[in-house]
């Protein structure tokens, strides 16, 4: 079914919205639950913003060469660190797979310009591990929330799938102070479901909300 | 000062330790995202002289050289009979292990008969090709010319199994024992999805107009294929509910096939073997121009798929008759809702269907073939109700030997349904 | 395959190079570790992810979570029992074996073997289809503690001694004293608060029949590999 222009494009964000809100709220529910059985103060609540250049390394798609391949990615993940080896929490974003564009093409059914592009939303649960002063491992499983936009021949698709998938990243940092630090982050995504692989680059903002 | 990330918790030497174990962890990740699920390497034949020059044998020869042949030397375990049967000039064998075949072409060179092709273990992934040359013709076509068959016992015909690369490594040696048993015309060996599933490694994707053309040469005259509705009313072939990485090879369509128009699919979904999705049109096209088949199933896999396949059903029925071509398109309704949908057509009794829930229902609709699920057993006397109604009865999906066995043996069904067409057409003509 | 025996072997060696001098004394209260205090009972309680080629369970059964739950219960003389539940209602497997460990400083090597029943049974539109199964587990275990930190490596082999597939009242197959495949895992269990831990693992199954899919009734013969990740929560 075809949708108009604008709806098309709110329907699937106001879903995802509301699903990455909903896991958000899970995860604090249960995080400040543990909190208050706490009584050591050596665990801090971690809020990560990291964002960059996602790439869509390619393993079994034929997409034509002008498609492109890189563009923006981001992340936002909120981390439980206990004093121990492990770290928890949760990660979603939105990551840019790739995008087609092209004007007044021919084809079988005549001259037209088509876009393409696909993104996905992580929703990750996400276990990291401290293995240097200012390095850090995190490995992720879960689901990738692929959202793609295809407008071709007068008419705009937007259609989503989930498809799961495993993470890893490793993260460099620099403390700012008490409560924040500054770095940078390699991440390796495998949708394996859809056999996809995106490498994202990230600046990352780490920032203490809570410690006990 | 106290800082966001403090120092390590245990120092440096247990850090080393993390990362050797973290190390691990991060391959084991990176592998688990790459796995490599077996994959097959199917034999090509661009430059093959014998398919390119061999002119093809008479239909005298064709046809006097079915049947059963015994394998009486043999360097692979591919058991100790085949089934020689030529299908538009292919030649070809299914053999009694594992309905392993081999499908050659060829025909006459410089005096030799001269084929070439490959050969398929249909349950794992080994293939190989597969040659067959006969120096001496003229012993061949004396028998053939005098009508004394019997006399091709005498001779023996040589098959060189090879490698992908074209190396000689194993041999089998045939000879012909009798004439294959046909129990009658009207015996179908139908193909699932077109020929097969991707998950069974065919050289063509599934529901593809080249595997349906591939299904008659591994034993098929008959094939199942699936049917999505495009968001434009367009039926097409097509077995999931979504575009996924399953059955299309290209990256650009994600999500609910009944999304997309016609056009966008055709522009953008590849299969995995390069070709594009084919509407009902154009394989029913095919079917007629470019095979010999004799009954096409359609699964209808979208409630709203029905209402517009029914006018393609009429016109090919119509196409096929005037090509003096015996074809039979039935519509699957495989639900009670489809069938309550069904009756909401005008005239929908004299429209050929299946039905696959009871023989009431079958009746209520006036189908032209009941087809139970093969879990129910033989059902001996209610297929025999059936059939005496004029009507036919299918079995599916039957794809243990034992059981194709034991059907074919026991049961009195019209055909059956199956992802492994060989092994049926193995144990129907070899009985 | 042979790329997960070379990482199991150098996290093996990883382990035992970076061996630490210091003796632990602490109880192991991991369900999953290779040693077990004397007449302890510990358990875990957790959920684990297989993801199965879509290729095979196509649109049905793939990426369907188990419930996962262990219990070990430590003997004298480093010997162990232990149980494993795994279950998403069609289809449950329940292993139980016992195991013996040899510490070695900040590690411990154990040898078991797991006795495994399998119990499977799908109605669905009509069908219904049923297995059961005797399976037999072997593996070898090193295990790393520090800190109260657990890091195990495990190397299993998989054997069906007798497997029955039904569909109705139709025995579809019996497969007897068959090799079905390899698995590794990395398992990392740490105090999570107050007496409770977490378990995390991953494990790569190499095998021919995988039992999450057995609604599949799979007749193409081949090996699978399939990674299972899983989450547990331990208690004293």
């Amino acid at each position: 079914m075809a949708y108009s222009p604008i709806s098309h494009l709110l329907l699937p964000m106001n879903i995802m919205l509301n699903k990455i809100v909903t896991l958000i709220i899970i995860v604090i529910i249960f995080t400040v639950g543990t909190l208050q059985a706490q009584e050591s103060k050596k665990n801090q609540l971690l809020l990560t913003a990291a964002a960059g250049i996602s790439f869509n390394s390619i393993d079994n798609l034929r997409l034509p060469d002008d498609a492109r391949l890189s563009g923006f990615g981001s992340s936002v993940s909120l981390i439980w660190q206990p004093e121990y080896l492990l770290s928890v929490g949760f990660e979603t974003g939105w990551l840019f797979m790739n995008k087609i564009e092209r004007t007044n093409i021919t084809t079988q059914f005549g001259s037209t310009s088509i876009s393409s592009l696909w993104q996905a939303v992580p929703l990750l649960c996400i276990f990291g591990m401290k293995i240097h002063d200012n390095v850090s491992l995190y490995g992720g499983f879960g689901y990738y929330d692929i959202i793609a936009v295809n407008e071709s021949f007068g008419t705009t698709v937007a259609t989503s799938q989930m498809n799961a998938g495993l993470s890893g990243a490793l993260d460099y940092h620099l403390n700012l102070n008490s409560q924040s630090a500054f770095g940078a982050r390699f991440t390796l995504h495998n949708i394996t479901e859809l056999q996809q692989r995106l490498i994202t680059l990230q600046f990352s903002y780490h920032y203490s909300l809570l410690a006990w | 000062m106290h800082s966001l990330f403090p120092k390590c918790p245990h120092g440096k030497s247990d850090c080393i330790q993390y990362i050797a174990v973290l190390f691990s962890f991060c391959l084991f990740i990176l592998h688990s995202g790459c796995i490599d699920n077996p994959e097959i390497i199917h034999p090509t034949f661009e430059n093959d002289t014998i398919i390119t020059h061999a002119k093809p044998l008479q239909s005298l020869v064709m046809n006097s050289t079915e049947g059963v042949y015994d394998i009486v030397s043999s360097s692979v375990n591919w058991g100790s009979k085949a089934v020689l049967h030529w299908t538009n000039g292919a030649l070809c064998f299914y053999f009694e292990n594992s309905g392993i075949y081999a499908v050659l072409r060829g025909g006459t060179v410089n005096n030799t008969f001269a084929f070439s092709g490959l050969w398929r273990n249909p349950l794992t992934i080994n293939t190989g090709k597969v040659q067959c040359i006969i120096e001496d013709t003229t012993q061949i076509m004396s028998i053939i010319r005098s009508g004394t068959i019997s006399q091709l016992t005498t001779i023996p015909i040589t098959l060189n199994i090879l490698s992908n690369a074209g190396e000689s490594r194993q041999s089998l040696t045939l000879r012909y024992a009798r004439p294959s048993k046909y129990r009658n015309e009207n015996y179908f060996i139908i193909a699932h999805r077109g020929g097969g599933r991707n998950s069974d490694l065919l050289p063509y994707s599934e529901n593809s107009l080249e595997l349906i053309r591939f299904s008659q040469y591994i034993g098929a005259n008959a094939v199942e294929i699936d049917i999505k509705l495009t968001s434009d009313g367009i039926p097409i072939l097509y077995h999931d509910t979504d575009f996924n990485s399953r059955l299309i090879g290209n990256g650009t369509l994600i999500g609910p096939v009944e999304s997309f128009s016609f056009t966008q699919i055709r522009t953008f979904a590849k299969l995995h073997d390069g070709s594009n999705i084919p509407t009902l049109r154009e394989a029913l096209n095919f079917i007629i121009d470019s095979t010999s088949l004799r009954f096409v199933w359609l699964d209808i896999k979208s409630a709203n798929a029905m209402r517009a396949i029914i006018p393609l059903q009429k016109e090919f029925t119509q196409k096929a008759q005037q090509k003096n071509k015996l074809l039979f398109i039935a519509a699957g309704l495989a639900t009670e809702e489809f069938i309550q949908d069904f009756m909401t057509i005008p005239q929908f009794s004299t429209i050929p269907s299946i039905v696959e829930t009871t023989v009431d229902d079958m009746r209520k609709v006036n189908a032209k073939v009941f087809a139970p699920r093969w879990t129910l057993g033989t059902q001996n006397e209610l297929i025999q109700s059936v059939q005496t109604d004029g009507r036919f009865a299918f079995v599916w999906t039957l794809d243990d030997q034992k059981f194709i066995r034991k059907f074919l043996a026991e049961g009195q069904f019209n055909g059956i349904l199956t992802n492994f067409p060989s092994i049926v057409a193995y144990e129907y003509y070899a009985q | 395959m042979r790329n997960l025996f070379l990482i199991f072997l150098v996290t093996m060696a990883c382990l035992v190079k970076a061996q630490s001098n210091e003796i632990d004394t602490l109880t192991h209260r991991g369900v999953l570790y290779a040693r077990h205090s004397p007449y302890a009972l510990t358990w875990s309680l957790g959920i684990a992810i297989t993801s199965i080629p879509r290729d095979i369970v196509e649109e049905e059964i793939n990426r369907f979570p188990f419930l996962q739950a262990d219990i070990a219960y430590g003997l004298p003389y480093n010997f162990s029992l232990v149980a494993k539940l795994n279950t998403m209602v069609l289809t449950n497997r329940l292993l139980s074996g016992i195991q013996w460990n040899y510490p070695l400083s900040s590690f411990d090597i154990a040898l078991g073997t797991d006795i495994g029943y399998l119990l499977g049974f799908v109605t669905i539109n009509g069908f219904d289809n049923s297995i059961n199964s005797w399976l037999v587990y072997p593996y070898i275990q090193c295990g790393y503690h520090h800190n109260e930190i657990l890091v195990s490596v495990r190397a299993e082999a998989e054997y069906i001694t007798s497997q029955q597939t039904f569909a109705g009242d139709i025995q579809v197959s019996d497969t007897r004293n068959r090799r079905n495949g390899l698995a590794f895992s990395l398992i990392i269990e740490q105090p999570f608060f107050h007496n409770q831990r977490c378990a995390l693992g991953l494990k790569i199954s190499y095998s021919d029949f995988v039992y999450q899919a057995w609604p599949a009734f799979e007749t193409f013969k081949r090996t699978l590999t399939v990674p299972e990740v899983f989450c547990a929560f331990t208690f004293p």
